[in-house]
């Protein structure tokens, strides 16, 4: 956990003498959150420690234009959720391989995957979801972000993000209850 | 919290096995790798300081468009002596064979007019043609432009024509 509030790092960051030292401390505040987000997207370690890294490179480069109209959390996460789609999209072209062959693959997977039965169908259920449907499911159900934070973070309405975290619910558990 | 509180009834109405599940991270992560984690992100950003001092913007401005474009123009003669070289050796020049020359970094600067200039006839892209686009190279220079796509977003669309 961060001992700075967002407020903080930013001040740190654009008043501050070391622009270096106060984006370590951004990263250091937001390196766990944004690595499970985009872990629970692409699923594999190897793609979230490629993808998180890029996340911070992405945001390092874009943030002298960053002047605060949205708030550092939801840009990061902005970020993230973007690179991990964009990142999806293209290793499905390299290796035709979606993610719903991933959900499949994690039972094989003993390095990568540590829950129980149950917890490995939950996974296989979300990794069916549509791609949107399953990052408003991932932010709602595990980030347990706001409705509000959510549009700014997919650009998406309210009204709209709510239906689709209703319907991937139902989705998931239908299948939670298959046998 | 109102928001959670609004979230778990949902959950519990219309989800009542998802419901009961205890929210847990069921993925594993190497040992130490927050703790590296930081420091590989320092690593690739390099140290270089963000807030170069006010001379140093306005030798950036002056100079390093004059080298910016020295180099272009080298490599440019490069690239076309190379294509050159290409096109006479061989029928066609394959989408992969640009992919291959773009991706393993033999080029640095890249001019999308020479990169549109190699490109096949058969190659198509989805453009919005402007009124003053008056053939179709100005088009794609203006959908590479407008859409800011840079040389690894062509070698994707390259290697999958």
């Amino acid at each position: 956990m961060s001992q700075y509030t967002d407020k903080e790092l930013l001040n740190l960051y654009f008043q501050g003498d070391n622009k270096n030292y106060a984006f370590n401390l951004i990263v250091r505040a937001y390196q766990q959150k944004l690595y499970w987000h985009i872990r629970r997207i692409v699923i594999d370690h190897e793609d979230a420690n490629d993808v998180v890294q890029n996340v911070f490179i992405k945001a390092w480069k874009a943030m002298d234009n960053f002047r605060g109209e949205a708030e550092l959390y939801t840009w990061l996460y902005r970020i993230a959720t973007n690179e991990s789609l964009t990142f999806l999209e293209q290793k499905k072209k390299r290796q035709h391989l979606d993610i719903q062959e991933a959900g499949k693959q994690l039972e094989a997977d003993t390095h990568g995957f540590n829950g129980d039965k149950i917890q490995l169908k939950l996974q296989q259920a979300i990794a069916k979801l549509p791609e949107k449907q399953r990052v408003v499911f991932l932010l709602k159900y595990y980030e347990e972000m706001t409705y509000e934070d959510m549009a700014k973070v997919l650009d998406t309405s309210v009204g709209a993000l709510k239906a689709s975290f209703h319907h991937a619910v139902k989705k998931v558990e239908e299948f939670l209850q298959l046998d | 919290m109102a928001n959670n509180l609004h979230n778990n009834d949902e959950l519990r109405e219309i989800a009542p096995k998802l419901f009961s599940l205890k929210k847990e991270n069921p993925y594993k992560v190497p040992d130490g790798y927050f703790d590296e984690l930081p420091m590989l992100i320092q690593e690739r950003i390099g140290g270089a300081e963000v807030n170069p001092s006010a001379w140093t913007r306005i030798f950036a401005l002056i100079v390093k468009p004059q080298m910016a474009w020295g180099s272009l123009s080298i490599v440019s003669l490069m690239i076309i002596g190379w294509l050159v070289f290409q096109l006479e050796s061989k029928n066609d020049l394959s989408s992969q064979d640009i992919a291959e020359v773009i991706y393993h970094g033999e080029v640095d600067n890249m001019d999308e007019y020479l990169l549109i200039e190699a490109l096949p006839e058969e190659s198509t892209f989805e453009v919005q043609i402007s009124e003053n686009a008056t053939d179709t190279k100005d088009v794609m220079i203006e959908y590479l432009i407008e859409n800011e796509i840079d040389e690894l977003e062509i070698v994707d669309e390259l290697t999958y024509i």
